[in-house]
């Protein structure tokens, strides 16, 4: 894979974890009631892509870096 | 009526997610899948309201399976689900046969009304892609026929009724004549011998030779 098609895909990439995030946070947000274990069980997708969306970012930073070298 | 669903998509924590989320919508997930092919036994075995199908299925395209998906069965409904606004694979993805586009980076609540819309046999594309789709570069392109409604039109030029057409592909003459329907849509013909004449203008298909087989 060339690099322009990595950095690409990677930018691409960090939608799906976003997508997890924003449509589960929408839930919490909203008015309709949701049990502890719902809530727990949302909680813990966001994490999970959050830890996804910091590992994305970081390889795109590192790719950045060894592009500028 | 609950709306039934096959969810196809690549990414696995996004695909638990979504169904997580589109069931506490109230639509029926009747199947998920990862991969192109597990998602079209899917769709063959439950025969879903609706099928939303990300663009990209690890090196597979979800264009291509929606397709496929079509050309066995253009009464199917496809909501095509991406992460690009690329307006290049916009067309593609219109151009395939599904009903609806929708971005990941709209709501749940955004996409269970394109779900809904797509399944009541109406067309939907994310309101933030309408820019450009009625860009000259998007509205210049002529949509191409399917692999299968070229072969239909093909038959058609070579003077076989829609009935025989059915007969020699083996599908039910509802099938053949929504293909044809399809194309003549594509074409912008008002008839079948219009839509014959732009297909063969466009180089879709071959003028018959003098004894009726293709050139």
């Amino acid at each position: 894979m060339s690099g322009d098609e990595r950095r690409r895909r990677l930018r691409h990439d960090l939608r799906t974890p976003l997508t997890i995030v924003s449509g589960f946070a929408e839930v919490l947000a909203g008015e309709r009631p949701i049990s502890d274990e719902d809530r727990r069980e949302y909680a813990s997708r966001i994490h999970a892509a959050a830890i996804e969306i910091r590992e994305l970012v970081d390889a795109l930073l590192e790719d950045e870096e060894l592009r500028s070298r | 009526m609950t709306l039934s669903l096959v969810l196809i998509e690549d990414h696995q924590a996004l695909r638990e997610g979504l169904e997580l989320l589109l069931s506490r919508e109230g639509l029926e997930v009747v199947g998920t899948a990862g991969s192109a092919r597990e998602g079209r036994e899917l769709v063959e075995r439950h025969s879903p309201d609706v099928a939303l199908i990300d663009i990209r299925l690890g090196e597979e395209s979800g264009i291509d399976l929606t397709r496929e998906l079509l050309d066995d069965d253009p009464e199917r409904q496809v909501v095509l689900y991406t992460g690009s606004s690329d307006v290049e694979l916009l067309i593609s993805g219109l151009d395939s046969g599904a009903r609806g586009y929708a971005l990941k980076e709209g709501t749940p609540s955004e996409l269970t009304a394109a779900l809904n819309t797509v399944a009541e046999g109406g067309t939907y594309v994310d309101p933030r892609l309408r820019p450009a789709l009625l860009s000259r570069r998007a509205t210049q392109r002529m949509p191409s026929l399917s692999k299968r409604e070229r072969e239909i039109m093909d038959l058609l030029a070579q003077g076989l009724t829609g009935e025989q057409v059915a007969e020699k592909l083996v599908l039910s003459s509802e099938t053949v004549k929504t293909h044809i329907r399809n194309a003549m849509s594509k074409l912008e013909a008002s008839t079948r011998v219009h839509a014959i004449a732009i297909a063969l203008r466009e180089g879709y298909i071959q003028p018959p030779a003098s004894d009726g087989t293709p050139a």
